[in-house]
């Protein structure tokens, strides 16, 4: 059978797997140890499987899993994050959607500390819904912002993905910051105009609060003063140097901690609660990354991604029809194995040929950045819906209703992209 | 029946409890390492201690986590089998799981014996990988139980 | 005919578009080639077989039957050549990777048995790159923070840095936020890992000269499963891109030092009373080596036979080089 046969079929299998209930974690490292070891052999393969599984769990980067969703915990045990939203809606609560809109801010925020868009949906599914769910927001709406507002960060700097795609494409890491400012911002303030726009609509899916007087507001201030002052201490630390945006994890975890202890807030046994949760999260995360790397190490010796890249970049198409199915190419590879690893598996096969298209690198990086945000929530692994799912333990169903507006808004960003290649490159050009 | 089977819990319980540890330790050392660095003190070994530790944390809650059925899965198909269907469907991929780990568990522990024969250790401060490698490898054995424990609770219609 | 094809896979973690990875490209399409396509060698490119870290091992237990890294990633596993790791004073890429070949023939560590090596190279010298703070001297060192892993980290700490283990993805962001103050690696990373886009200042410490030391090894059953006129075509195809990466590494050095100073970035060289006082910083560095050498077993004459060897050659091959008009960045 040939390798690329072989591969078909295993992505098949993995396909029906999913459907037996099985771990899909576990279901990716099957498939992938199998197929590995029917085309180079069982003893590689074992070779594999342990190590692909000891590297995944002493990856310094992956540490801000459980200590980002720890601090996450403690505040949501802490009643802290109780406090944030008590006061955030006294600000914004009579505004349609003001609670979900504060979510997109924050988690935003958020995000651009610690680099993550599973991280970062972890820790929100375990804080802002509860708190959404509180104030009568309709499980649809909490559970699609926490799912897709994790993305975001792919393409808002400081961002991993586009650090390494600066790096294989050699271009200016630089010149990929500044293009994604805008485009970020952009589709941050579109999800706003969603919430706002669905709650006006259908106003049964969130509860909007009668206005605030000034005096109000300012009385809920104190409560969340030293919350806030937490926060800008850990972004202006990474800011300013003092820490990276892995170390922030501890450190907020620290921050938090200190100040639910002055506070008598937090009981040695909700702190015990905040770290077992934080440990439930990281490692359901974690076996998905495990096996999604040994599936991927699978896909790259069935030779797929080289074989279909030479083919579309061989059709006799015009080349924006041709970049389209590259970036569907992204979009289904990047659907089953972890998006960055495709990217990696991907970008310097479909690269030079995106040059020889005559398109811009810059604007082609950004682009393909709002790609791997769509797939990040697209089936079949979506890992920020599985993160929401397995944590609110609210249907698919569900929480994709609530994902698709916001999909929906991703990939009119990606058109809009097209059509104005200046959002992405007009910051740049001012400073290169 | 039910006495190994607490025992296992209890197991499962105590290495989940020594991964909480590692990740309270995991934050307080982070902490320590950017206080001190900011005073021009780093303490250079963090980074490779923190990335072991980052094995325990997730090695060692593994089981724990199983047994909680708190990896992610996808019911929807199975929700529209029958009781006997589900149960075969179930102990079928119990099954598939404890090979998977017996394989990751039997070649950890040769993973950390090629660590301890070839004296690999960290980049800097050179601390060996292979407790870690035999550690884990454990946590694969205690895994598998958990899966064995599945089959039997799912025959006696505790499962779910 | 198509039954004796030997289809075989190669790994390198560097990606595709770095010189060094088209050069292992090279070297797989020049088998095909020369063998009248008995041989096929798959490429993987950018990690996306076996990363650095688990290339060794990847090619010892076949996932991967060709790899290319490097020995800091696996420090303890090549005892004899991370004698190379010292600063032993390579002044260019050129010479350290003759030296470390010369070394390799000589006297066959034993940390290679297992494998079957098709060439080491040696980088050109770690040199010190800051972001916006000029090191002209010892003391300007003092304090700064520098990313720095392995056997570099007592380099950094014994100059008076404060040494910074990161792993090579977040350093481009940490130089830019100033959670460090720079990094010792290579010049080539100026252009390749970007980081003339951050760091303004280049000391050229040379004279301390520690390279880092490359494999390009192969599996070792399935070396042998060769038969020997296709096993020669592997050993002159390596011969030959072992020449093109030692050339390689100073027009790399070269391009990154034009690079900064076409940037605006500023070159620094040290007198030679400074160089000296650098040097003698970092002996103890060398005593440390030799002490855990001998608590392993292996005798202190041994081991300066290593040193004095080394140093000999350095000297041969510095003015071999100089001697062919082979550019070199110092
Ligand atoms: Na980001
Ligand atoms: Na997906």
């Amino acid at each position: 059978m040939s390798e690329i046969m072989t591969g078909i079929i295993g992505l098949t299998v993995l396909l029906l797997f999913f459907a037996t209930g099985i771990e899909l974690g576990f279901a990716m490292a099957l498939v992938g140890f199998v197929g590995f070891g029917y085309l180079n052999g069982f003893p590689s393969a074992m070779s594999l499987l342990s190590r692909d599984v000891f590297e995944v769990i002493t990856n310094y980067g992956y540490t801000v899993f459980p200590l980002f969703i720890l601090m996450g915990q403690i505040g949501f045990n802490a009643g802290i994050a109780t406090r944030l939203y008590n006061a955030a809606n006294k600000f914004i609560g009579h505004i349609p959607g003001g609670l979900a809109m504060a979510t997109v801010i924050g988690a935003t925020g958020f995000k651009t500390i610690c680099g993550s868009s599973a991280a970062t949906s972890a820790t929100f599914a375990g804080v802002a819904i509860p708190e959404m769910d509180r104030y009568g927001y309709d499980k649809k709406l909490s559970s699609g912002v926490v799912a897709t507002v994790g993305t975001l960060g792919v393409i808002i700097p400081p961002s991993v993905t586009l650090i390494i795609f600066g790096i294989i494409t050699e271009q200016s890491i630089g010149q990929l910051f500044l293009a994604g400012i805008i485009p970020g911002l952009i589709i941050a303030l579109l999800f706003i105009g969603i919430i706002y726009g669905w709650v006006k609509i259908n106003p049964a899916i969130a509860r909007t609060s009668q206005k605030s007087t000034w005096k109000e507001r300012i009385r809920s201030l104190p409560e969340v003063f030293w919350v806030l002052m937490v926060f800008l201490l850990v972004i202006g630390g990474i800011m300013r140097g003092f820490f990276t945006p892995t170390e922030a994890g501890a450190v907020g975890t620290f921050a938090v901690l200190l100040l639910a202890s002055v506070k008598r807030d937090l009981t040695f046994k909700n702190y015990l609660k905040s770290v077992q949760e934080g440990l439930r999260t990281a490692i359901m995360i974690l076996m998905l990354i495990a096996g999604s790397t040994i599936l991927g190490h699978f896909i790259a010796i069935t030779n797929i991604p080289q074989q279909t890249a030479e083919w579309i970049v061989s059709l006799p198409l015009n080349r924006y029809l041709i970049l389209i199915l590259i970036f569907l190419v992204y979009e289904v590879g990047g659907s089953f194995i972890d998006d960055l690893t495709f990217m990696i598996l991907a970008t310097p096969i479909f690269f030079p040929a995106v040059l020889k298209l005559g398109f811009n690198p810059i604007w082609f990086g950004i682009t393909l950045g709002v790609v791997l945000m769509i797939g990040v929530v697209i089936p079949p692994v979506a890992i920020c819906v599985f993160v929401v799912k397995n944590i609110t333990k609210i249907p698919l169903g569900t929480i994709y209703k609530g994902v698709a507006p916001f999909l929906i808004a991703l990939v009119f960003i990606w058109g809009l992209l097209f059509l104005i290649p200046q959002m992405a490159l007009w910051l740049p050009s001012l400073f290169y | 029946m039910t006495r190994p089977f607490d025992i296992l819990r209890f197991i499962c319980k105590l290495l989940s409890y020594i991964a909480g540890t590692a990740l309270t330790v995991m934050m307080f050392l982070t902490v320590a390492d950017v206080f001190l660095r900011a005073g021009g003190y780093p303490f250079v070994g963090t980074y490779e201690i923190v990335s072991l530790l980052l094995a325990v944390v997730i090695g060692f809650g593994i089981p724990q986590v199983s047994l909680d059925k708190g990896h992610v899965f996808m019911e929807f198909l199975l929700e529209r089998f029958s009781q006997r269907g589900r149960n075969i469907m179930n102990t079928f991929t119990r099954l598939l799981c404890i090979l998977l780990f017996a394989c990751i568990g039997y070649n950890l522990i040769l993973v950390g014996a090629s660590y301890q024969a070839s004296g690999e250790v960290t980049a800097t401060i050179k601390l060996p990988f292979y407790p870690v490698a035999y550690g884990v490898a454990f946590c694969c054995l205690i895994e598998c139980f958990v899966f064995i424990y599945d089959i039997v609770i799912i025959w006696r219609g505790q499962y779910e | 005919s198509a039954a004796t094809v030997t289809k075989l896979k190669a790994a390198n973690y560097l990606p595709i578009t770095h010189p060094m990875s088209l050069l292992t490209r090279w070297f797989c399409d020049e088998v095909k080639k020369r063998s009248n396509g008995r041989v096929e060698i798959t490429y993987y490119d950018g990690g996306t077989l076996l990363n650095p870290v688990k290339m060794y091992d990847g090619v010892l237990t076949g996932i991967a039957d060709l790899g290319f890294s490097h020995i800091q990633y696996t420090r303890g596993r090549f005892p004899v050549t991370e004698v190379f790791d010292l600063p032993l004073g390579f002044p260019s890429g050129w010479t350290a990777t003759a030296v470390a070949t010369d070394f390799f023939n000589k006297y066959k560590p034993s940390d290679w048995k297992d494998m079957h090596v098709l060439y080491l190279t040696t980088s050109g010298p770690i040199i010190l790159q800051t972001t916006s703070k000029p090191v002209m001297n010892l003391s300007q060192l003092k304090g700064l923070k520098i990313r720095a892993v392995g056997q570099m980290s007592d380099i950094i700490k014994a100059l008076g840095g404060v040494p910074v283990p990161l792993q090579m993805p977040d350093v481009y962001d940490s130089l830019r936020r100033g959670v460090i103050d720079g990094v010792v690696v290579d010049l080539s990373t100026l252009k390749y890992w970007k980081f003339a886009e951050v760091n303004k200042n280049v000391t050229a410490d040379w004279q301390l000269g520690t390279g880092i030391t490359f494999y390009f090894v192969m599996n070792k059953g399935k070396w042998e499963a060769l038969p020997p006129d296709i096993q020669k075509i592997f050993s002159e195809v390596a011969s030959e891109a072992r020449e093109k990466q030692a050339v390689l590494w100073d027009k790399m050095d070269i391009e990154g030092k034009d690079l900064l100073v076409s940037q605006g970035g500023k070159m620094i060289y040290l007198s030679d009373t400074e160089a000296a006082a650098w040097v003698k910083a970092v002996e103890p560095i060398i005593g440390e080596y030799k002490k855990n050498m001998v608590a392993k077993g292996y005798k202190e004459a041994e081991i300066d036979g290593w040193m004095t060897y080394i140093k000999e050659r350095i000297g041969y091959w510095h003015k071999e080089q100089k001697k062919r008009g082979i550019p070199s960045a110092f």
